[in-house]
């Protein structure tokens, strides 16, 4: 069975997949000794090694139906969906397993019509990965747009609460004096705060 | 939490070198990396503060409408700061690239981004002192490390050095002492000569300038603001809350941010500082002309924070006040304990501050004659001269944020914890590594708390999240204290992308919960308005909590 083999392969496909992960950001150019990555020295390290071993597992028994699906998926696509990525790169860490496995395979062994067949099947598992990552992406994009919105409000309904219009026009004078737009002192509102 | 060094270690290193040198990574792109930068200082607000060209322009647009001799100016204003700065010249010369500080800035530990690393966005700046000042630099050129000033460094100047909070996280592991900050500013400084920098200081820094706040708030909305948040802590309280503006002869003038004013939660941290300062009998006065306790001038250039910084000694000359007690806000706080003393003439009209209530001198602001509103308060609990009920505020689970200028730039470390240990029966600190000198900035200092960098804020903010996460698995905290405006502004969006669930608050709001005032109604709600859990919340009326009743006839003995 293809999934005992992988199974056995763990490990391999871990660091494997780890590499193939972290080759996406720019080289450190720094020499990194330390194994103990935690969120507070190397959060990307430290996500790569929590998370992406128990994925792997996830994938190859095939369980999606699980909390821990998500609570091991969302940290790093979270994390890409802030980080220098159009969403097509952000997601595509979870393909990469495909590349990762298939290269676990010699020509030979891949040239096993049963292999094939099971590797495809193994393959639909990885997509159906992405798709559940791809979910968790946009719904981290979402939230940054309510954070936008949240933080304006934030900034603006105590002056709604206390002034209501009144302080409405007292804003508007302050803008027409600097020749500005309305939402121009808004900014320097949001801004002026330390 | 140092890592242990395991022998295996040694042969999982990576020596393959990246496939192009840092200074040959091509022009950055601004219209692909929107949500990395700030967009540029409006015509209006440059106008206002009088600086060189001016006009309407972004960072994405592909002209960036310079003068024909930037790089003139530019040499020549660099070349003046190295002679008026010892540091700058040190700080050019002396690193030696250990890459100590590399993996201590958040921006770099969020973003993997090798030029976010301390020691490489200095060495943006260093490249062309090499080149321009050095003698190695000139002769070796690119293989000295040397780089010659064009429009694609200038773009990176500006990409990076406003991903910079100016924490100072990496000086603190520096073996030199390098203040990376001060690298940034000096960057920041020289770029405003050819007229480059972002709205979000420019504006704020021109509102200061023309109203005496960042908001731009006129006198007459600063009072209006001030008597609608008396009133309401009246109403909380039921006690009338004595308080005075732009009075001559007071003992102290206060200044808090004026985010304070209006926004939240910095708001219930104003009504904190009211009825503190009414329970005491605090002979003081707040200020219009100077309204604001921030100073953007830091992010700006050393003339911009000198004119910020004036207005409150100005002031406090005019109102003929014997001290300046200060709120809860972060880069004033810097610029009064690290710059004011070689910015301005010594504050001798004013005297060395005694908290009238403890008779305590506070030695420390000889100089300044300025004290932080936690180092008053945290003396005001030991010597028991307020009274506290904690079960206030058991409804609040709490950690606390060390904001990054008041810890790093003036060592307040013990008293803002004296003061919640105080006030709260639950704290938590975070992880050692994230807490007092190595706190981890909020993202958004110095300046970029705009929404058109979020995605950067939120890179920056993910090592405080993650550290505000682990306090939450381990206890179930629900709020994160801090004692900055900026971070009350901006750290709720970072809880709520990465620790969801835990707001944000002021540590004099905790006072303002816990304190039990002289004639006060029943209070069943904080100030927030939200319910005690308390289920006689009318007990500690008839009798204070033992503690507090101790500490009153400890006072009174």
């Amino acid at each position: 069975m293809l999934d005992d083999v992988l199974r056995e392969r763990r490990d391999s496909l871990v660091a494997s997949w780890q590499k193939e992960v972290r080759d996406t950001y720019p080289k450190a150019g720094r020499i990194k000794f330390t194994q103990q990555s935690t969120s507070f020295n190397d959060p990307i390290g430290h996500i790569l090694g929590r998370d992406l071993p128990v994925l792997l597992d996830l994938v190859l028994d095939g369980e999606f139906e699980t909390p821990r699906l998500k609570e091991h998926l969302d940290p790093l696509c979270r994390l890409r969906s802030v980080q220098d990525y159009s969403p097509s790169q952000a997601i595509g860490f979870v393909y990469s397993l495909k590349k990762v496995v298939r290269e676990s395979f010699s020509k030979s062994e891949l040239s096993d019509a049963t292999v094939l067949a099971e590797l495809l099947a193994f393959e639909s598992r990885i997509d159906k990965l992405a798709m559940y990552a791809f979910d968790i992406y946009v719904a981290c994009r979402e939230d940054l747009f309510e954070l936008k919105t949240r933080e304006a409000g934030r900034r603006s309904d105590l002056i709604i609460k206390h002034f209501g219009e009144q302080g409405k026009h007292a804003f508007d004078a302050t803008a027409d004096r600097e020749g500005q737009e309305a939402p121009k002192v808004s900014n320097g509102h949001e801004g002026g705060e330390a | 939490m140092a890592d242990k060094l395991k022998p295996e270690a040694l042969f999982n290193v990576d020596y393959s070198p990246p496939k192009k040198g840092w200074m040959d990574t091509g022009p950055i792109d601004f219209e692909a990396t929107r949500g990395n930068w700030n967009f540029a200082a409006t015509p209006e607000s440059m106008e206002y503060l009088d600086l060189p060209n001016v006009r309407k322009w972004q960072p994405y647009e592909q002209d960036w409408q310079l003068p024909d001799d930037w790089q003139r100016i530019l040499f020549e204003g660099f070349k003046t700061r190295l002679k008026r700065f010892r540091s700058l010249k040190v700080y050019m010369d002396i690193c030696v690239r250990c890459g100590a500080c590399a993996d201590k800035c958040h921006f770099y530990l969020g973003s993997g981004d090798p030029k976010n690393m301390p020691v490489l966005r200095a060495e943006l700046m260093r490249a062309v002192y090499r080149n321009d000042f050095t003698l190695f630099g000139k002769v070796f050129g690119k293989m000295g490390g040397a780089r010659k000033m064009d429009i694609a460094a200038l773009k990176e100047w500006f990409y990076y050095f406003y991903q910079c909070t100016e924490c100072r996280r990496c000086s603190v592991f520096c073996p030199y002492g390098i203040d990376t900050a001060e690298i940034t500013m000096i960057a920041r400084e020289l770029m405003w000569e050819l007229g480059l920098g972002i709205d979000w200081v420019n504006t704020p820094a021109a509102n200061c300038f023309r109203t005496g706040n960042h908001l731009g708030i006129q006198p007459h909305g600063v009072v209006d603001s001030l008597e609608f948040a008396v009133d309401e802590a009246e109403e909380i309280t039921g006690v009338k809350i004595d308080w005075s503006i732009n009075r001559k002869g007071a003992e102290i003038m206060f200044i808090a941010p004026s985010a304070d004013y209006f926004a939240s939660p910095h708001y219930y941290t104003l009504l904190g500082y009211l009825m503190l300062f009414h329970e005491i009998g605090l002979d003081y006065t707040w200020t219009t002309y100077a309204s604001e306790g921030g100073n953007f001038g830091l992010f700006h250039s050393h003339e911009m924070m000198k004119r910020l910084n004036s207005k409150m000694y100005m002031e406090a000359e005019r109102l003929g006040v014997k001290w300046i007690l200060g709120g809860e806000c972060g880069h004033m706080w810097r610029v009064v304990h690290q710059y004011m003393g070689t910015l301005q003439e010594p504050a001798d009209f004013l005297e060395v501050p005694k908290s009238p209530i403890t008779g305590t001198v506070f030695e420390n602001a000889k100089s300044t004659k300025m004290v932080h509103v936690a180092e008053f308060a945290a003396d005001l609990i030991h010597h028991n001269k307020i009274k506290l009920d904690p079960t206030r505020n058991d409804h609040w689970i709490t950690t606390y944020h060390d904001s990054c200028n008041p810890a790093r730039g003036m060592g307040l470390l013990e008293e803002p914890r004296e003061v919640i240990k105080a006030c709260c029966n639950n704290f938590h600190e975070m992880p050692e590594n994230t807490i007092r000198e190595q706190t981890f900035c909020c993202g958004s200092g110095a300046g970029l708390g705009t929404e058109e960098n979020l995605e950067m804020r939120m890179r920056g903010g993910l090592p405080r999240g993650s550290a505000v996460q682990y306090v939450k698995d381990q206890h179930d905290v629900n709020v994160l204290l801090c004692m900055c405006a900026i971070d009350k502004a901006t750290l709720p969006a970072v809880m709520d992308f990465w620790a969801p669930g835990t707001e944000v608050a002021g540590v004099h709001e905790m006072i303002g919960n816990a304190l039990i005032m002289t004639g006060e109604k029943h209070r069943d709600a904080d100030l927030r308005g939200e319910e005690y859990p308390i289920v006689d919340s009318q007990a500690h009326l008839a009798a204070p909590s033992g503690e507090a009743e101790t500490q009153e006839e400890k006072a009174n003995a």
